[in-house]
């Protein structure tokens, strides 16, 4: 592909013309989209960079077909949850190692037994919930673009969406 | 006798790498073939300096100002689809030509992540050599630098690559 | 207890270790590199000690180099970082 004279600015565009380092300040500025979904899918750190790592790898090899920045945020999203979902079918999901659980960061931590507890009631409901649940809370997205995201009908979304919620609600409630 | 004179010969030249901050890394040609990725740069002397005057870039100007005070960078870094793919008697066989002249500044540990090794060899205020040994199940990584380098120059420089300082600001929705 | 308040906070975007976008790279250039025939490698090094060069040679000398100060960065980062956290 002839490089142009003057190299657009926007890095999506010079990525798509093969810059190499357009395309690693990409990377940057959605690793921790990628690597989040990943990682609250698993609990664990180094399957969640396993996938993340394949799902940059495989958007390099289809830049040419990302049209716009939004675009690209929704192929990021859709990419990771579906090769969530397929790993997740290929391994038994490994115990996660509560040592090596990062229980989340917050300003005020009011009570870090049972945001481990909420942790672990998380990483054993089924992997669509836990999906479901990711993307409404880590990307704040409505049930609509959940939808379009993991291809499921709007009510399919709310309806995994309430029976996640329903099912930590009652686990909570039997110890809170 | 002959054995033994054989051996001599051979771990003289070893040696004497050792000495000049240089290691021999002897890598089967096996392991990569059975890597999935591999990568393998040898950069020393009129190479290495051909290279440097190729670094144009805003953030390449770190990295040549490190580079042209080396006398080499050697670089093994194997990736394998399996856990435990390679040797590790790969690594025994480097320690052991690291000796007293060497020091081990930095030993990580970990049961899921990387386990590092990093050795230098101090030459009065400065270094004259550095190795680098990073392992894990399905990665193998050896670094051997020649010359003077400096650590905390050396990470800085991690991220930088490739990343052009005006994108820093660059970010999701 | 809010629980959705708990969700965000549990579920929130975290940081790759340090490195992640070297390490896509570095396996994004092993890739391309082992296309490159072994003869373009050697002809890279007669050309030098002749004393002339093409521009392929070049890009693949310097495209060498930054991907051995790439890695090496990357592994001593890391090392730092976990020494970091375990110190805390």
């Amino acid at each position: 592909m002839a490089t142009p004279e003057v190299l657009p600015d926007d890095p999506l565009e010079r990525a798509q013309l093969g810059d190499h380092d357009a395309f690693a300040a990409l990377i940057s500025g959605h690793q921790s989209i990628v690597f989040s979904i990943a990682w609250n899918f698993f609990g664990n750190r180094d399957r969640a960079e396993e996938i993340a790592q394949e799902v940059f790898l495989q958007l390099f090899r289809n830049l040419r077909n990302i049209e716009s920045r939004q675009h690209l945020l929704f192929w990021l999203r859709q990419v990771t949850t579906r090769k969530c979902i397929d790993e997740s079918r290929r391994k038994v999901p490994p115990s996660i190692d509560i040592m090596d659980a990062e229980i989340g960061v917050a300003a005020v931590v009011p009570d870090p037994f049972l945001r481990r507890r909420v942790r672990r009631l998380i990483d054993d409901l089924p992997p669509l919930q836990r999906l479901v649940l990711t993307l409404r809370y880590q990307e704040d997205l409505g049930p609509g673009d959940i939808g379009e995201i993991v291809g499921m009908p709007l009510n399919s979304v709310k309806s995994c969406l309430h029976r996640a919620l329903l099912s930590l609600r009652r686990d909570l409630g039997e110890t809170v | 006798m002959r054995r033994i004179l054989i051996a001599f010969l051979l771990i003289i030249p070893s040696a004497a790498w050792a000495q000049s901050g240089r290691i021999r890394v002897a890598i089967p040609d096996s392991l990569a073939a059975t890597a999935s990725e591999s990568v393998d740069v040898t950069l020393d002397g009129a190479m290495l300096r051909f290279a440097a005057r190729f670094l144009s870039d805003d953030a390449d100007r770190e990295v040549q100002d490190m580079v042209r005070k080396l006398d080499g960078i050697y670089v093994h870094s194997y990736e394998f689809d399996r856990d435990d793919a390679y040797d590790r008697s790969i690594l025994a066989g480097v320690r052991a030509q690291l000796g007293p002249a060497w020091q081990r500044i930095v030993t990580v540990k970990s049961k899921t992540r990387e386990n590092v090794e990093i050795y230098t060899m101090p030459n009065g205020k400065t270094i004259a050599g550095l190795v680098i040994l990073a392992a894990e199940p399905r990665e193998l990584t050896i670094v051997n630098i020649v010359g003077p380098v400096d650590l905390d120059k050396l990470a800085s420089l991690e991220g930088q690559f490739g990343i052009p300082r005006v994108m820093k600001g660059d970010h999701h929705e | 207890m809010n629980i959705e308040s708990e969700l965000k906070a549990l579920l929130q975007r975290r940081e790759p270790p340090p490195g992640f976008a070297d390490r896509v790279l570095a396996r994004l250039e092993a890739r391309h590199r082992r296309i490159l025939p072994r003869a373009l490698a050697a002809a890279a090094l007669v050309l030098v000690i002749l004393g002339g060069w093409g521009v392929g040679e070049t890009l693949h000398a310097r495209n060498e180099l930054r991907l051995a100060m790439r890695i090496t960065a990357a592994k001593v980062a890391q090392a730092q970082q976990q020494v970091r956290s375990v110190s805390r």
